[in-house]
């Protein structure tokens, strides 16, 4: 496990998101990167039933093939932790308190490429039922290195080399201000869950009657 | 066959001509030194011996060639045992010989190209070995005893110019001394000893384990990750380089430029100003100059 990188692609007006995501792969396939598989990365969303300390409570469960005996839980503003996968059976008994939120559920699922010491995925993301892409998102791991500041500069140079603006999460640049700050099992799983809120937002926003601005970071594709 | 009279004049013949060959020779010697220092003698003396010797050469001569007259003319080929082979040709067609002496020589001819191959390479290695016994007879005891305690001065000395680079020096079971570099979060090393000179290095990345799950030393086992293996293949050279004069000077030389992978990840190639090339960064640290290189930029 090196330091990973999850940044969202910007789509191409009046092109479908699987055009974009042809286009990348065909890039990454040049540069000589070797299909590894398939990753899928998803979020489930439970809300609290009962208001605490008179607020209702989020908590979003993250699940990696990456990791896949696990599951990566966060508190909306609190702690997080990292439990076996039967934490989801606990969540399911436990809905009288914590009841998932209909249509919610993320998922950012595509191919998996090795090149190198690097390991890049490219992943169209899809909210609850609906197959369309709402998003891409490219995630490029520096495995041999465990340190951001020192990986910065190769992932910034592979980025250039594919054509890609480093638009970093703001995990990932509160990670590049501390100075030897080395990666974590769960860093991978905040900035997907990061972009993947970055995504709800946007499509919300989009929602909204027109005049209202959208996201920056997301463009909403079509298939 | 020759008839016993004629055998026996030949003899005769074979003596007479034998001893004056002798007489001549001592005549010739007594007028090439006229004066013998160990002897006093005046010039009459001188000239009187050599006249005796010319009379007894000239008597010796006379009585040759009356013996010459009696002996006949030999027809043929005179057998004299296995002398009769001797004016033979030898085909090379009928004996092997040629062929087998050929091979042979061949042979012997590689043999001595790979002794002295080998001497060469055993020289190179066997020189630290040879150093501790050819110096003063204390140095060598000193040496020999506390080789495992010189190696802890050496990695304490390199230590102080590197602060931030954790070095120990530890034994393994099957007796080598091993140096185990751990540069921060970015790699490790290590490098077994034999006395200064270096027997195996290996370079791995700072979340790989250098030891196995016994807790042994794992020398033998590469990196998972391309980078660190082509650092290792480096290491290797430099330790190369470094055996034929392998001393603890030039054991800290390669600590030192071991050290300078520190910024493997964040150094950019001195010629092409960038990161990466085919995907790897720039892995090559020269020896001299410390110069940051790609590969494909050093040619």
């Amino acid at each position: 496990m090196g330091v990973n990188c999850v940044i969202s692609v910007p789509m191409e007006e009046n092109k479908s998101g699987q055009y974009v995501i042809t286009k990348l792969q065909k890039k990454i396939e040049n540069l000589g990167a070797k299909k590894a598989g398939h990753f899928s990365v998803d979020c489930e969303t439970y809300q609290s039933q009962i208001p605490i300390e008179g607020q209702v409570k989020v908590i979003n469960n993250v699940h990696d093939t990456e990791y896949p005996a696990s599951t990566f839980s966060f508190v909306e503003n609190g702690p997080h932790l990292v439990a076996d996968n039967t934490l989801d059976m606990l969540f399911a008994k436990m809905d009288s308190f914590y009841a998932p939120k209909k249509n919610f559920k993320i998922e950012a699922k595509g191919v998996r490429y090795e090149l190198n010491d690097f390991l890049i995925k490219v992943g169209s993301v899809i909210i609850g039922q609906n197959t369309s892409v709402k998003g891409i998102l490219l995630q490029i791991d520096y495995t041999p290195c465990i340190l951001y500041n020192d990986s910065w500069g190769i992932i910034t140079e592979l980025l250039h080399i594919l054509g890609i603006n480093p638009n970093i999460t703001n995990f990932f640049k509160s990670r590049l201000e501390k100075k030897e700050s080395s990666v974590d099992y769960t860093d991978c799983a905040q900035q997907y869950l990061e972009l993947f809120n970055s995504v709800r937002k946007s499509m919300t926003v989009n929602q909204q009657p027109p005049g209202m601005s959208s996201s920056p970071v997301m463009i909403q594709g079509r298939m | 066959m020759a008839d016993p009279a004629q055998n026996e004049f030949i003899q005769q013949a074979i003596k007479l001509t034998q001893s004056l060959r002798y007489s001549l020779s001592k005549t010739l010697e007594r007028v090439a030194h006229p004066a013998d220092e160990s002897k006093e003698e005046n010039e009459g003396d001188y000239i009187n011996s050599v006249k005796e010797g010319l009379i007894s050469i000239s008597q010796e001569i006379e009585d040759l060639e009356k013996l010459a007259t009696k002996l006949k003319p030999i027809n043929g080929v005179y057998a004299l045992g296995s002398t009769l082979a001797f004016g033979l040709d030898s085909s090379q067609e009928k004996n092997k010989h040629y062929q087998e002496l050929n091979k042979s020589y061949r042979y012997l001819q590689k043999v001595n190209i790979h002794s002295n191959t080998s001497w060469q390479h055993l020289q190179q290695n066997m020189g630290q070995h040879r150093r501790n016994y050819v110096p003063k007879k204390k140095k060598v005891h000193q040496l020999a005893t506390n080789r495992h305690e010189n190696l802890s001065v050496i990695v304490a000395t390199v230590q102080r110019n590197l602060p931030h680079t954790a070095l120990s020096a530890t034994k393994t079971a099957d007796n080598f001394n091993v140096i185990q570099m751990t540069q921060g979060k970015v790699f490790k090393a290590a490098i077994a000893l034999r006395g200064t000179n270096i027997e195996w290095i290996v370079v791995k990345a700072s979340n790989e384990k250098l030891h196995n799950e016994n807790g042994e030393l794992d020398m033998w086992g590469q990196s998972k990750y391309e980078v660190f293996r082509k650092i290792t293949e480096q290491a290797e050279i430099a330790a190369n380089m470094m055996s034929a004069n392998a001393n603890e000077i030039a054991l800290q030389h390669l600590l030192k430029w071991l050290h300078g992978y520190h910024n493997i990840f964040t150094a950019k190639c001195s010629k092409c100003s960038k990161h990466l090339k085919q995907m790897l960064p720039p892995v090559i640290r020269e020896f001299r100059s410390n110069d940051i290189f790609h590969e494909q930029c050093r040619a």
